[in-house]
C-alpha cells in the first residue's frame, strides 16, 4: 500500500470518519498484521499528541480573545517609556460603568434569550414513533395516513403543515382523537414552536386533565413552558413545584432550574 | 434564514476561521455572562471559565463532526453547553461535599479519582511526547505540522504559507513527517522517556 494511502486510511480511522469498505480493510490489516497493529497503535499517540497541542492553542487563542476584555486600570503609556497615573480616569470609568448599567437594565431582557427560548427546543423534545399499522394483507387506513403525514411533517420542522394536517384528523375522526394522547402533544408542540401559545395550552391541557398517559408528564412540562411564555409565571410556578414533587419526572431537574429562573 | 447564517458559521468554525472564531467569542460572551450571574450567581470568572469551556466544545464537536447541523441557534447550542458544564459542576460540589462525610464511600472516590488522573496523565504525556519530537525533528516537517494539526491550517492555506507548488506536494510532505514521527517513536519505545 502507498505510504499516503495508508496515511491518510490511518488519519480517517483516528478521526473516526473511516467508515464502509475501508475501515474493514484496516481492521482487517491490523487483525493479520501485528507489525502494522502496532504501526497503528503508535500512530495514534502521535494523533492524540498533536490533538492536545491543537486544543492547547485554541485555548491560548481564547486567552488572548478574552484578554481584550481586561481593561488597563488608570494608566496611559506616553512616549519616551514613561507611564502616566490618571487618578480621575478611575472615577470616570466607574461613572461610565453606573450609566451603563442603568441603559443595560432596560437592554437586558431584550439580550437575554428568555426563559421559554432557553429550554424550549419542539424537535428534540419528542420521540415521535411512525410505525407501520400494516398487519398482511391491510392497508392503512385513512386517519393512520393523515397521522403519518403529520408527523412526518412534525420531525421535518414544518409545523404550520403538520398542525393543518392533525387539525383535518381531529375534525375528521373526533372520536379516535380524542384518546390519541400522541397526537395531542404532537399537535400543542407544534402550536408553541408557531407562537400559538394560547392554543397550545388548551390542547396540552386535555392530555393532562385526560387519563394517565405516558405523555403526560412532557404535556405537563411543556404546558409550563406555555404559561411562562404568556407571562403567567404564577401559574406556571405552580405547575413546575408540582413536577419536582412528582418522583421520577422526566422533566424534575429542568423544573427545579427554571424555577431557580423564575 | 437565521439557521442557514449558522450553518454557514458551523462550516467556518470546522475550517478554523480565525475571525469568524473571534467574532463568535465576542457575540456570545457578554450574553453568556449575564445568563450564567443571573442563572448560577456565580462569580465574572466562573463564568469566563465556563464559556471557554463551552465555547471549546462547541469547537471540538463541529471540528470532530459531531455536530454538522443546527436545528436551533449557535447561541442556543451553546447556551445548552453552558448549562451542562454549569449542572456537572455543581453535582461535582454537590458529590464532593458528600464524599468527604461518608467514609464508606472511599473506595468510590478512590477509584474516579485513579481514572481521571490516570487519563490525565496519558493525554498529557502524549501533547509532551509530540512537543519533544516535533522539536527533534526540525523544519520544514515541524512547521509544515504545526501549521496543519495544530494551527488548523487547511492544505491550500500551507501551499501559500510555505510556498509549495500545490496541494498534492503538501499532502505527500505531511505524509512523508508524520512517518518520520513514527519511527522516532518507534525508536523511542525502550528508553524511559515512553
Amino acid at each position: 500500500m502507498a505510504n499516503v494511502e495508508k496515511s491518510r486510511l490511518i488519519e480517517a480511522y483516528h478521526r473516526g470518519s473511516l467508515k464502509g469498505a475501508d475501515k474493514a480493510y484496516l481492521k482487517q490489516l491490523m487483525s493479520e498484521d501485528p507489525s502494522f497493529k502496532q504501526e497503528v497503535n503508535d500512530y495514534k499517540q502521535i494523533y492524540n499528541g498533536l490533538e492536545a497541542l491543537h486544543i492547547e492553542q485554541f485555548q491560548l487563542n481564547l486567552n488572548k480573545m478574552e484578554a481584550k476584555y481586561e481593561t488597563k486600570d488608570n494608566v496611559v503609556a506616553m512616549s519616551g517609556n514613561r507611564a502616566v497615573v490618571r487618578p480621575m480616569r478611575k472615577l470616570y470609568a466607574v461613572a461610565a460603568a453606573i450609566a451603563l448599567l442603568v441603559c443595560c437594565t432596560v437592554a437586558y431582557n431584550l439580550m437575554l434569550p428568555s426563559v421559554f427560548d432557553q429550554h424550549f427546543a419542539a424537535s428534540q423534545s419528542i420521540a415521535v414513533h411512525i410505525e407501520s399499522t400494516r398487519a398482511a394483507g391491510q392497508t392503512v387506513s385513512t386517519a393512520e395516513q393523515i397521522k403519518k403525514s403529520a408527523f412526518t411533517a412534525y420531525q421535518k420542522q414544518e409545523y404550520t403543515k403538520s398542525i393543518d394536517l392533525l387539525k383535518d384528523y381531529i375534525n375528521t375522526y373526533p372520536e379516535k382523537a380524542s384518546k390519541d394522547y400522541q397526537s395531542m402533544l404532537i399537535l400543542g408542540v407544534a402550536q408553541l414552536a408557531t407562537n400559538k401559545t394560547e392554543k397550545a395550552t388548551r390542547t396540552l391541557e386535555q392530555i393532562i386533565n385526560g387519563r394517565d398517559s405516558s405523555y403526560k408528564q412532557e404535556a405537563e412540562w411543556m404546558w409550563a413552558l406555555g404559561q411562562i411564555k404568556l407571562e403567567q409565571t404564577d401559574v406556571a410556578k405552580e405547575m413546575l413545584q408540582e413536577i419536582t414533587l412528582q418522583k421520577g419526572h422526566i422533566h424534575q431537574e429542568d423544573a427545579v432550574e427554571v424555577l431557580g429562573q423564575l | 434564514m437565521l439557521e442557514k447564517k449558522d450553518n454557514q458559521i458551523l462550516e467556518a468554525i470546522k475550517k478554523g476561521d480565525p475571525k469568524v472564531l473571534e467574532k463568535l467569542y465576542d457575540d456570545n460572551r457578554q450574553p453568556f455572562l449575564v445568563w450564567a450571574s443571573q442563572s448560577y450567581q456565580c462569580e465574572s470568572e466562573d463564568a469566563v471559565e465556563i464559556y471557554q469551556k463551552a465555547y471549546t466544545i462547541l469547537y471540538l464537536n463541529v471540528r470532530n463532526e459531531k455536530l454538522t447541523s443546527l436545528t436551533s441557534t449557535i447561541k442556543t447550542y451553546l447556551f445548552s453547553i453552558g448549562k451542562n458544564l454549569f449542572r456537572e459542576k455543581f453535582r461535582d460540589k454537590h458529590n464532593r461535599l458528600v464524599n468527604l462525610d461518608d467514609v464508606s464511600n472511599t473506595n468510590v472516590i478512590d477509584n474516579h479519582l485513579d481514572t481521571n488522573v490516570f487519563d490525565n496523565y496519558q493525554e498529557e504525556h502524549q501533547k509532551e511526547l509530540v512537543r519533544q519530537l516535533l522539536n527533534e525533528i526540525g523544519n520544514p516537517c515541524k512547521k509544515l505540522l504545526e501549521l496543519m494539526f495544530i494551527q488548523g491550517y487547511s492544505a491550500e492555506a500551507v501551499v501559500h504559507e510555505m510556498g509549495y507548488s500545490d496541494e498534492r506536494v503538501v499532502r505527500k510532505r505531511k505524509s512523508l513527517c508524520l512517518k518520520k514521527l513514527r519511527e522516532m517513536v518507534a525508536e523511542k519505545k525502550d528508553s524511559n522517556f515512553l
